[in-house]
C-alpha cells in the first residue's frame, strides 16, 4: 500500500530543494537518455 | 526477451501468474484502473507474464522555509511527478533485471509525458531495506521519516 503524493516539510523539504536546485551530472543525463531510448523501443501503444 | 505490454490484463490473469498479491492490493488495482487513477503495465518474459507495475500522476509538495525567520503560513510548492506505484515481480523471474527494466521504462515514459504535461520527477515508496535497486537506478532517498516502514524516493530528469 502506498500514499499517492509526497508532502515534504522541515529538513526533508530542505534536502529536496537542495537536490532540485542542482544540475544533472553527465552520468545522470546519459542514463536518462538511455532510459528514454529504452522506453521508445518497448512502448507498444 | 522481455516485452512490456500496454495495459490491461485481468486480475484473474495476475492471480494465475502468482504475483503474491494480497486481496487488498487486488482490490486497489482493480479500483484504480476502473476509476482511471492508475495504469497497470505488464512485463512478459519469453511470452510469459513475469511482472506488473502501476503508474499515475502525482506531485511532490514542499513548504518553502525562510532560513532566517519562521514562516507561519508557508505556501506549499507543487512539483509534478509520475508515481511508480505498485511493482510486483514473479519469484521465478527475479534476478533477471526486470526491476531495472521497469525503472528505465518508467523514466523514459515520464520524460515523454513531460514533453506534453509538466512532469519533473518520478517518485516511489518502498520498504526500508529494499532501496538498493532504486539507488542503483539513480533515485535518492528522502529523509522524510518512514511511515509503516515505507520511505519515499525520487529522481528528477531536468
Amino acid at each position: 500500500m502506498t500514499d499517492d503524493a509526497l508532502i515534504l516539510e522541515g529538513e526533508a523539504a530542505k534536502a529536496f530543494l537542495e537536490y532540485d536546485s542542482r544540475d544533472l551530472t553527465e552520468e545522470e543525463k546519459e542514463s536518462l537518455k538511455k532510459a528514454r531510448e529504452y522506453y521508445k523501443s518497448k512502448c507498444k501503444s | 526477451m522481455k516485452m512490456i505490454s500496454v495495459p490491461w490484463i485481468s486480475l484473474r490473469q495476475m492471480v494465475r501468474i502468482r504475483l503474491a498479491l494480497t486481496s487488498l492490493q487486488k482490490e486497489k488495482l482493480s479500483n484504480n484502473r476502473a476509476n482511471k487513477l492508475a495504469v497497470v503495465y505488464v512485463v512478459r518474459y519469453n511470452k510469459n507474464m513475469a511482472a506488473y507495475f502501476t503508474v499515475s500522476m502525482s506531485s511532490i509538495n514542499v513548504e518553502h522555509l525562510d532560513r532566517k525567520e519562521k514562516v507561519e503560513h508557508a505556501t506549499p510548492i507543487r512539483y509534478p511527478a509520475m508515481l511508480l506505484g505498485q511493482v510486483g515481480v514473479d519469484k521465478k523471474h527475479r534476478g533477471k533485471g526486470i526491476g531495472a527494466d521497469i525503472c528505465n521504462f518508467c523514466m523514459g515514459l515520464a520524460q515523454e509525458v513531460g514533453e506534453r504535461i509538466a512532469c519533473r520527477y518520478i517518485i516511489l515508496q518502498t520498504s526500508i531495506g529494499k532501496t538498493s535497486l532504486y539507488e542503483k537506478m539513480g533515485f535518492s532517498i528522502s529523509p522524510k521519516p518512514p511511515v509503516n516502514n515505507k520511505i519515499w524516493m525520487y529522481r528528477k530528469f531536468v
